[in-house]
């Protein structure tokens, strides 16, 4: 019993660093329709941001934050130069889907080009571990819950409190409408790219730490479990997105607890594939999401 | 043999391979449309079948490694096995409920199947070997190690190409490729106008696996070795960009493009100057380069080096006599008259193009006549029903967008159904159609009970749709758009594809020769060879209709077609709806446009809250003070 | 307004103009491509700093790329030595890193290029665990000697005269963890493997000779790579109250598997016996980072080759390192074990007097097979000085005398280790090749 709620903690720390990514990803795929495989390379970017950060013992919160705008301001750039632009070129989901391939190969070569191959590792300050119930967790896991949390909420503040989250709902449903109905779709888009490169960022170092040591590899390891968990949720549902992350953490730490750990990374995607399967609009989608026509373009 | 040689096979070797499984890619993916982001796992599916049909059993390691079968089976039966047992992986994951996601929630599920599938693989050692996976697996041709062998070895994989490239190219030409590309590019359309999309969908996937199996078949026999580590995602990626450099259902361009970017790039890298440093430095830059020249390629050329070409059928000569219509027919002479006088029409004013009424209803007395050999009048007397719709429910999250309502259409009539926005008369009409199930209901035509037919059976059996918004095929031609819809074309069906235009081709031309006079009856001729995605809003209305009439209809469901046309083509939508009552044609005319309605409609059902609320003669109904409410009030 | 729309009129013949610029460019880039492609297939040299080059097979970029990133220095340190002493038969000895990308498809077309191209390669190295089953062959079919550092079970009876392992398989490496852990007096041991391709070789081993020890393994897991926590592996694995932990992993999942065991246990953590092949350059300062310097170097015992034997030769190969910049976490057994293989090669060239493969190679097992009069040498100078004086050689190598069988296996003894915060190792005790062989099975 202790065993599994302690396992019930260490998946929900876990599928609150997956989440974070997530939801970021959600964004802007709900956003502008864009499947951002070069999500991944900002995630890896991040941690190796974070690192030279953490290399300074600048202090590693304030470092996620740090990070994180810088990636949000480079996810916009990105944004500008490339997807947008083939979206507005009238480019279809898959080419526009395998340019943020190559743009994600690219950059992340550059990375490695000028870090090497191998790993760094973090000096992380754990804080205490804290043992409450049977749950056994470190200040620095409660403080990735709790920002995770806080996270998830003021994004639902702003989706559904402000003028900007009514517009990205809009944008999201309907872009050709939203526009003709005034809204600044460009600036909408740009401001979801910004938020999803926030959240990519801060993911990015919180995975870092989570895992101490990471190399090129990090953002495309972690970013299908994300893809997994955004797609579960159904796309542009925050909610859904985070669900899915506590689903993908819950799921391979049970499995690593009670079965056999080799299969635990397979197992999330499995039950995120069924459950696709079982609900194909997602999660928390809704009828309202637009079909698309891949092939077009 | 020279070490030259060596490298200049492996290299054709590769590039074979490569090639094989980027076409059968382009047919699932250019051609047909599936966003097989896991094809990768189907070249390893053939790989593996072949590594374990032909290698000795495991117990020879002692225990050390482990794999099933372990058959020795003789190499040639084993390709054969592999390629069979990928498709059938092709189709099994064709089955699952994959094909019921958003095109893009497919993709992504294609991607993460691609890591499930690794996933397991690498984890379950008993199946693969796991990650140190296959080795010392055997050469199909043996171990000979001389010249010849390995000059042997591009020969099979040549064969194998040659086999690839027909088999590609017989599927996607002709009435097939058609039907393919349809589906490609809008698949909801494509089941409207009667075909079986599911069916296609497998077969596609189905070659493509296996042609995918072919290829990894060959080259774990090449090379001896087989592992996780040879089938990442990237190589899906890889093959993907291929196809859309070379040109998305190009099989010339994606020649140019395996060549171009597998042969060119991969090849090239190794052949930069060497930079000082840690080794590897030159290959990482050179996969910027790579990202850089991908990049400048899909912005530069987004259709591809080789954009697919369509057939400019508009050009051909005429072939009436091929007709399959009995040459004494009267009605072909009117036809060819029609056709001869609206074309001379369009040029006179502004009335150009104006469908004749008489025209269309000989086209289609016609058309409906020869589907009934047996001389049975298809022009029934108005009065029976052709559709009986009984208690129609349908909640969407415990909204009833249609409740328990009941209605029906009598032969040889317009009726209107009209109400308010969020009535549920999209919802009414698709139930009817097939693209959306009933809670409850039963929907009768012509006395048959159709609840549960797929929607393309119904299309079949002359139920047939249109949409809100028109759904074209946009990168077919006008007439190819056309072409799509009618039924028991010969060049559909696989076997007959294969074979080529002698199994098909007399069919084609005759239907050619009606398309041609549709399209000429409806004004469009000048933009009969164009892609139907450039033609304006009003034109792709009038396609979608040419479209739904090409299956010889017995009930035409028209979901709002006259909104935001203009007043010219209004008219000649309405024309053509009393020219097909005329020859016999049932229609259900969703409608905001009151006035179309009042001028065409023999019958008005008004729907309001997903139930009937009134049912009678537009100007009675414009009386109802309940119909004013739902209207102008609720 | 109208600017906006004058330039959305302009805009299509500008592309029109571009693309048919474009055409011009690829067909020219196409072109020049082949060009330089058939140039190379001519004979255009790679990277050339001696007359007679190593081949360095190891995947130098992709997601193995840390792997790699190594292989090449005990080229680079035994091309040092061996020119410092005069060169092969006079000449300078260079290395040729070719990029196996850690992928047995990928790896096929890259290797053969060098043989098309590289007309001064005399023998290879290293050949990986992830691509041997592909390229093992085709180095045999070029009659070129070499020695690997592949793990794979499947040679370990291959008949490849030309295929030299002086490290044992990995099922046999399993076999050694299970002995060492029964030599340290363990009765319960947890076995966690990660679910890479260098670890999860190591279990049928490690399983079957913990059988025959009368070993309890308390969990015996294969955990996957990369994972954001293993908390929950680590209280099943606590659970289990291992005496010891056997443990092998890359950097990044040890690291992250150790900070998850001390943060649940207080930094209490068990001994752990690992594989000296996961030494990498990051691996002790990563180590450093999560748990204590005083654990690591007294509480993990690295299973690998014994390196202390023969003082001279390690001395030799140590400094050579040093003096090529390796970093701290490379003088192991997997580097050493190809350094002293580049040094066997190479007298072996000088003893036949040929770079041919199909002549030297025959010469290699006499060079480390002790016999009457021969003169046991530790160094390449030394091996080539006694060669010069017409003398019989038996190289002894930093891991001692050097022993294959029939199968060009390695036969002999492990060394197990502990390593200091700079990366120096100290062995701790022996295992015998023999029993460890027998309690594989």
């Amino acid at each position: 019993m202790n065993l599994f709620v302690e396992t019930l903690g260490f998946g929900i720390v876990s599928g609150c660093v997956i989440a974070l990514g997530a939801v970021g990803f959600s964004v802007q795929f709900g956003i502008s329709n864009v499947l951002n495989v070069a999500y991944g390379t900002f995630l890896t970017l991040a941690a190796y941001l974070g690192y030279l950060l953490n290399v300074e013992h600048f202090n590693q919160w304030l470092s996620v934050v740090v990070v994180g705008m810088a990636i949000a301001v480079l996810s916009v750039v990105y944004n500008r130069l490339l997807p947008g632009r083939l979206m507005r070129r009238g480019a279809g989901f898959v080419t526009t889907l395998i340019a943020t391939v190559w743009a994600g190969i690219g950059m992340l070569y550059v990375i490695v080009v000028i870090a090497g191959p191998t790993a760094r590792t973090y000096q992380v300050d754990n804080g205490r571990t804290l043992t409450f119930a049977a749950f056994v967790l470190t200040t620095s896991q409660l403080v990735v819950i709790g920002a995770a949390l806080a996270l998830m909420f003021a994004y639902h503040l702003l989706l559904t409190q402000t003028q900007l989250g009514k517009a990205m709902r809009a944008t999201s449903v309907n872009p050709v409408v939203a526009r003709s109905c005034g809204i600044p779709v460009s600036r909408v888009i740009d401001a979801a790219w910004f938020i999803s490169g926030l959240l990519c960022g801060m993911s990015g170092v919180v995975l870092a730490l989570t895992t101490v040591t990471f190399g090129s590899t990090l953002g495309t390891t972690f970013l299908i479990y994300m893809i997994a968990a955004a797609v579960f949720g159904g796309i542009g549902q925050p909610y859904g997105a985070m669900v899915g992350g506590l689903v993908v953490g819950l799921a391979t730490q049970l499995v690593g607890a009670y079965s056999s750990p080799a299969y635990e990374d397979v197992a999330a995607f499995v039950i995120l594939t069924a459950m696709l399967l079982v609900r194909p609009r997602g999660l928390f989608g809704t009828a309202a999401t637009r079909s698309l026509r891949l092939a077009g373009g | 043999m020279s070490p030259v040689d060596y490298y200049v096979t492996i290299l054709a070797v590769y590039m074979g391979t490569d090639l094989i499984a980027a076409w059968g890619l382009n047919l699932e993916f250019g051609v047909t449309g599936v966003p097989n982001l896991a094809y990768i796992v189907f070249f390893a599916c053939g790989s593996y079948t072949y590594a374990v049909l032909t290698v000795g059993p495991a117990s020879q390691f002692g225990g050390s490694e482990s794999y099933i079968i372990g058959a020795r089976l003789d190499p040639a039966v084993a390709i054969l096995v592999a390629m069979v047992a990928s498709a059938l992986v092709g189709v099994i994951i064709g089955l699952t409920g994959l094909r019921r996601l958003r095109l893009d929630y497919q993709a992504l599920a294609f991607l993460i199947i691609s890591f499930i599938a690794i996933g397991v693989v690498g984890a379950d050692g008993a199946i693969f070997n796991g990650l140190p996976g296959m080795s010392l697996i055997p050469n199909p041709l043996g171990t000979g190690k001389g010249a010849a062998t390995a000059w042997e070895y591009v020969g099979v994989v040549a064969l194998g190409c040659v086999f690839a490239v027909l088999l590609v190219r017989q599927l996607g030409r002709g009435p097939l490729g058609r039907a393919l590309r349809a589906i490609r590019d809008d698949e909801e359309a494509a089941s409207a106008v009667g075909k079986n999309v599911l069916w296609m969908r497998l077969m596609t996937q189905g070659v493509g696996a296996g042609l995918a199996g072919l290829a990894g078949a060959l080259l774990a026999g090449f090379i001896g070795g087989w592992s996780p580590n040879a089938w990442a995602y990237t190589e899906t990626m890889a093959l993907i960009t291929v196809v859309m450099i070379g040109g998305r259902g190009s099989i010339k361009g994606v020649a140019v493009g395996t060549i171009l970017v597998l042969g060119g790039f991969l090849q090239g890298v190794q052949y930069l100057p060497t930079l000082p440093g840690r080794p590897g430095t030159t290959e990482d830059l050179g996969w910027i380069l790579a990202a850089a020249a991908a990049i400048f390629f899909i912005f530069v050329r987004p259709q591809g080096l080789f954009p697919e070409r369509r057939p400019k059928l508009a050009l051909l000569p005429a072939r009436v006599d091929a007709a399959p219509v009995s040459s004494t027919d009267p009605t072909a002479e009117v036809l060819t008259q029609a056709a001869g006088r609206s074309a001379a029409a369009r040029t006179d004013g502004p009335a150009a193009g104006a469908v004749g009424a008489t025209e269309l209803a000989a086209h289609h007395v016609r058309l409906v006549t020869r589907r009934m050999p047996d001389g049975v009048d298809a022009v029934r007397a108005p009065g029976g029903p052709i559709l009986q719709v009984r208690s129609l429910v349908r909640s969407y999250g415990g909204v009833r967008a249609v409740d328990e309502a009941s209605f029906s259409v009598p032969y040889g009539s317009i009726v209107g159904l009209i109400g308010p926005n969020g009535a549920g008369k999209s919802t009414a009409l698709g139930i009817i159609s097939g693209f959306i199930k009933p809670d409850a209901g039963r929907v009768e035509l012509d006395g048959l009970d159709v609840t549960r037919l797929p929607s393309y059976r119904r299309a079949r059996i002359g139920l047939v749709r249109t949409f809100q918004l028109a759904r074209e095929f946009p990168r077919l031609t006008s007439l190819e758009n056309l072409l799509v819809a009618p039924l028991h074309q010969r060049g559909e069906h696989v076997t007959a594809s294969i074979v080529g235009k002698a199994a098909y081709g007399a069919q084609e031309a005759a239907l050619v020769d009606r398309a041609r006079q549709l399209i000429e009856l409806f004004g469009l001729a000048h933009l009969a060879d164009a892609p139907a995605g450039s033609l304006s809003g009003g034109q792709k209305r009038l396609l979608e209709l040419m479209r739904a009439l090409m299956l010889d209809p017995k009930l035409l469901l028209l979901d709002e077609p006259m909104a935001g046309l203009s007043p010219a083509i209004t008219e000649r939508l309405e024309n053509a709806c009393l020219a097909l009552r005329e020859a016999g044609v049932s229609v259900l005319l969703v409608e905001h446009e009151l006035g179309s309605v009042d001028r065409l409609c023999d019958n008005v059902i008004m729907m309001a809250q997903g139930r009937v609320l009134a049912e009678g003669a537009m100007e009675d109904l414009r009386r109802s003070v309940d119909v004013q409410d739902a209207y102008f009030v609720g | 307004m109208a600017a906006k729309v004058k330039r959305l009129r302009r805009q299509p013949r500008l592309t029109g103009v571009l693309r048919g610029s474009i055409r011009i460019a690829g067909v020219a880039a196409g072109g020049a491509l082949l060009a330089t492609v058939t140039a190379g297939v001519a004979g255009a040299g790679t990277s050339s700093s001696g007359q007679y080059q190593v081949l360095v097979n190891a995947p130098f970029t992709g997601s193995t790329a840390s792997l790699g990133s190594f292989i090449d220095l005990p080229c680079k340190a035994a091309a040092r030595v061996i020119d410092q002493a005069g060169g092969v038969l006079g000449k300078k000895l260079g290395c040729t890193p070719v990029n196996n990308y850690g992928d047995p498809a990928d790896a096929v077309p890259a290797l053969e290029r060098a043989f098309a191209t590289d007309k001064t390669l005399v023998m290879a190295v290293g050949l990986d665990s992830a691509t041997a089953a592909t390229t093992a062959p085709l180095v045999e079919r070029q009659k070129l000697p070499f020695f690997t550092t592949n793990g794979l079970t499947s040679f370990d009876r291959q008949t490849n005269p030309y295929f030299w392992r002086m490290s044992p398989s990995d099922n046999q490496n399993g076999a050694a963890y299970s002995a060492a852990a029964a030599r340290l007096h363990y009765k319960k041991v947890a076995v966690i493997y990660a679910n890479n391709i260098g670890a999860a070789g190591n279990i049928p081993g490690t399983n079957a000779a913990a059988k025959k020890l009368k070993l309890t393994i308390t969990s015996n897991l294969t955990i996957p790579g990369d994972q954001t926590s293993y908390s929950s592996i680590v209280e099943r694995v606590v659970a289990g109250k291992p005496q010891a932990l056997i443990f092998y992993a890359d950097t990044q999942t040890t690291a992250t598997f150790l900070s998850n065991y001390s943060q649940l246990t207080g930094g209490k953590l068990p001994p752990m016996i690992t594989a000296e092949a996961s030494i990498a350059p990051t691996y002790i300062t990563a180590l450093q980072k999560v748990i204590s310097t005083r654990y690591i170097e007294k509480d993990i015992y690295f299973v690998g080759q014994t390196m202390t034997k023969s003082q001279a030769a390690f001395t030799n190969f140590s400094h050579a390192m040093k003096a090529i910049g390796a970093p701290g976490g490379t003088i192991n057994g997997v580097i050493s074990s190809l350094f002293t293989g580049i040094n066997i090669m190479s007298l072996a060239i000088d003893m036949a007097h040929s770079t041919k493969g199909t002549v030297y190679n025959a010469d290699i097992l006499k060079i480390v097979t002790a016999r009457k009069g021969a003169v046991k040498v530790h160094t390449y100078a030394q091996g080539l000085a006694a060669l010069k004086h017409h003398h019989a050689i038996q190289y002894v190598g930093t891991s001692g005398a050097i022993k294959f069988n029939k199968y060009h296996n390695f036969v002999g003894s492990w060394g197990v280790n502990h390593i200091t915060a700079s990366g120096t190792p100290s062995q701790v005790f022996k295992l015998a090749g023999t029993t460890v062989l027998a309690d594989a099975g």
